[in-house]
């Protein structure tokens, strides 16, 4: 449909838009920095703090649980779960200001998906990997060493197993939407370096 | 160049570029976001990080390519800490064209009309087509902003071919008839 109105410039438009004038000072730039390390501080500390929290449950598991296999299946469920914190410690970077912000756009982006590419890919083995060996031995400890009282032998050891097939498929499931994250990650990297390489 | 940079003229250059660029950078920030008190966290944001980057400046582009780089990439890591909380989907230049052309937009009368429907189209684009259009609309030639977003000549002159014909389709806009 035509229109009936006369044309307009657009990009004096936008430039001669009313703006807020909205005063940014020195003084609030460095609060605002202050403000930005004590969320960091803050975040740091949650992590520590739910670390702290399994880790402890685990130890008393450690603890009061009868059998072996229990007892170091929460061992190795606290040694996985210090795996995966500092993990998240090291690929952390959501939230965080850009460090190499004068970089030129589509390879500030691609760096961001290379690193969002790179933990979903790696899931397996730094997020799902570390839990198995303890959640292992813990369904082995509970299936031969530790039963529930008021049930018969072979029911409880049907419960056992409809547990484990069922955290054996949340762990497929978190390992298959991460592979599939991956692919439409690697698939945003191959249109930034067409963007970066060539005319389209 | 090179050298440790004092913390003084950090400062200073960090002033020179807030007051050269300062109205450029609100105006960036409106292409990202339309609430007006987080579009005032994200302002202060891009200040912060154009603050801390004039500790690395060093001078291998011009200020104004330096300035433009540092707003973007702070804006397009808040928008990506958005997405995570308000998943929202983004669109390509050809999406919106052919939403534009198979759709039937109503008459846009006045510049009032006319201003927020083009920011709310600049907010709609994915990342790397929102930062084309902002910098095109600032005025800036295809090499400053090939130079900005790091895209290749011939992929800046298709996006930019792109962006006119949506906006001269859209908002009758005549802006762009001389080239840029």
């Amino acid at each position: 449909m035509e229109s009936k109105h006369p044309p307009r410039d657009l990009k004096s438009l936008w430039r001669n838009q009313p703006t807020e004038d909205r005063p940014v000072t020195l003084d609030n730039i460095r609060k605002n920095a202050e403000t930005f390390q004590a969320q960091i501080r803050r975040r740091n500390l949650r992590e520590i703090i739910a670390a702290g929290a399994v880790l402890l449950v685990f130890g008393f598991y450690t603890w009061v649980l009868p059998g072996w296999m229990i007892k170091t299946g929460s061992l190795l469920a606290m040694i996985g779960t210090l795996w995966i914190v500092w993990q998240l410690r090291r690929r952390a970077s959501a939230g965080a200001l850009p460090e190499n912000s004068g970089m030129a756009l589509v390879e500030f982006h691609r760096q961001e998906l290379v690193r969002q590419r790179d933990a979903a890919k790696s899931v397996a083995w730094w997020y799902i990997a570390p839990v198995i060996p303890g959640v292992v031995m813990m369904t082995l400890g509970r299936y031969f060493q530790l039963h529930a009282p008021g049930r018969t032998l072979a029911w409880d050891h049907q419960i056992v197993i409809l547990c484990s097939a069922i955290v054996a498929l949340v762990f497929a499931i978190v390992w298959l939407l991460n592979a599939w994250a991956a692919e439409r990650l690697q698939r945003r990297i191959d249109e930034l370096d067409k963007l970066r390489s060539a005319g389209q | 160049m090179g050298g440790v940079m004092t913390v003084h003229s950090q400062d200073e250059r960090y002033k020179g570029a807030a007051a050269e660029f300062g109205r450029a950078l609100e105006r960036l920030a409106r292409g990202y976001e339309a609430d007006p008190t987080l579009r005032s966290d994200l302002l202060q944001e891009i200040h912060l990080a154009l603050w801390r980057s004039m500790a690395s400046f060093d001078e291998r582009c011009s200020m104004r390519t330096w300035v433009y780089r540092v707003a973007h990439n702070a804006a397009s890591s808040y928008a990506i800490r958005r997405r995570r909380i308000h998943a929202g989907k983004t669109v390509s230049l050809d999406e919106a064209a052919e939403r534009i052309a198979d759709g039937n937009p109503e008459e846009i009368a006045t510049e009032a009309e006319a201003l927020p429907q083009l920011t709310q189209l600049i907010r709609s684009l994915n990342p790397v087509d929102r930062e084309v259009i902002l910098l095109y609309l600032e005025d800036l030639d295809a090499a400053t902003i090939g130079e900005i977003t790091g895209i290749s000549g011939g992929a800046i002159a298709t996006r930019i071919h792109r962006i006119k014909a949506i906006l001269a389709k859209r908002f009758q806009d005549e802006g762009g008839r001389d080239g840029i």
